[in-house]
């Protein structure tokens, strides 16, 4: 089984950083990671983290490749590979932004059609001086699971991956 | 939701690899890989553990490289086949079905030409399978208990 998981949210959200994380923690998975980026370290187009999982049986392999998209708005031309192909969506929220800022990026997803897609939203940098408050990001997100987080250092990336990889499988099933 | 709108039965995958195996073989190429629009690795030849990594990375840039220059398409006009010369190698990538894509890794002794000519019969071998597999949807089933994480 093959999955894709698509990290979106503002530029400098912490995208790349979550990846980063996840290749430290699942070590032992980690089957490829590929980013292309810029000399100030932005990513430009492909940003993948690959993971090969074993079923407890050890008769099944899932395959999942974690996505992100480059966050700066020139790239907005590029998305449309990296949308049209999805299982899944962590939407990483910079919460030392507003609100408005940080949905004017949720807005594409609607835009290209992937409201529909298990996603899982990420409340990052809860460690910035007068982060957005969390009632407000839940209030804004009703209906999906909201995980906070400091992904530089590592909290929260893991329960993030691991609730979006249970709302895809999920979905999945419901579907097969 | 992103649904593959195919399903390849395991028969149909082993017949896949042995196509692959003989086009690459027979022209003496380093690596074959078949993968769809998304980037997700179908087959690839040689069929060895130690290729996976590689025939993967391919199948996931050469899917995105396709999906990138598709933007340009109204300039080059040309979204059927890519080819990009290394220094060592040289890789073609070319479009058997708007769904599917074909990669091919050879050195500089192999020439381009005869790459694309066998690439037609086998494009057309592959498509029979792969027009079976379009009818069907995929339908395995893993619960997130069942992984080893």
């Amino acid at each position: 089984m093959n999955l894709r998981i698509l990290y979106h949210g503002l530029g400098m959200a912490g995208k790349t950083t979550n990846l980063e994380k996840l290749r430290e923690i699942y070590a032992e998975y980690v089957s490829d990671r590929m980013h292309q980026q810029t000399t100030e370290g932005r990513t430009v187009y492909l940003d993948m983290l690959s993971l090969n999982l074993r079923t407890k049986s050890g008769n099944g392999e899932v395959w999942i490749s974690l996505f992100t998209t480059p966050g700066q708005e020139r790239f907005r031309l590029l998305r449309g590979w990296l949308f049209g192909h999805v299982d899944g969506i962590v939407f990483v929220i910079d919460s030392s932004r507003s609100l408005e800022e940080n949905l004017r990026a949720y807005e594409e997803l609607r835009k290209y059609g992937l409201l529909k897609v298990p996603m899982v939203v990420q409340a990052n940098k809860r460690d910035v001086p007068n982060p957005l408050p969390i009632e407000v990001i839940k209030e804004a997100f009703r209906g999906f699971t909201v995980v906070e987080a400091i992904a530089r250092e590592g909290q929260g990336v893991a329960e993030t991956f691991r609730e979006i990889l249970r709302e895809v499988l999920n979905a999945k099933a419901s579907v097969g | 939701m992103d649904v593959v709108g195919y399903s390849l039965k395991e028969e149909e995958i082993k017949e896949i690899v042995s196509k692959l195996e003989a086009f690459r073989s027979s022209l003496f190429l380093d690596l074959v890989v078949l993968m769809d629009d998304g980037g997700r690795l179908i087959a690839y030849s040689p069929y060895v553990d130690g290729q996976r990594p590689i025939a993967y990375r391919v199948a996931v840039v050469g899917a995105a490289t396709v999906g990138a220059v598709d933007q340009l398409e109204s300039i080059i006009s040309s979204k059927r086949h890519m080819f990009f010369a290394g220094t060592d190698k040289n890789m073609y990538i070319h479009v058997i079905s708007p769904k599917f894509l074909l990669a091919s890794v050879f050195s500089h002794k192999v020439p381009l030409g005869s790459v694309k000519l066998f690439k037609e019969k086998l494009s057309k071998d592959l498509a029979s399978i792969l027009d079976k597999a379009l009818s069907r949807m995929e339908k395995k089933v893993i619960r997130f208990e069942d992984i080893a994480l």
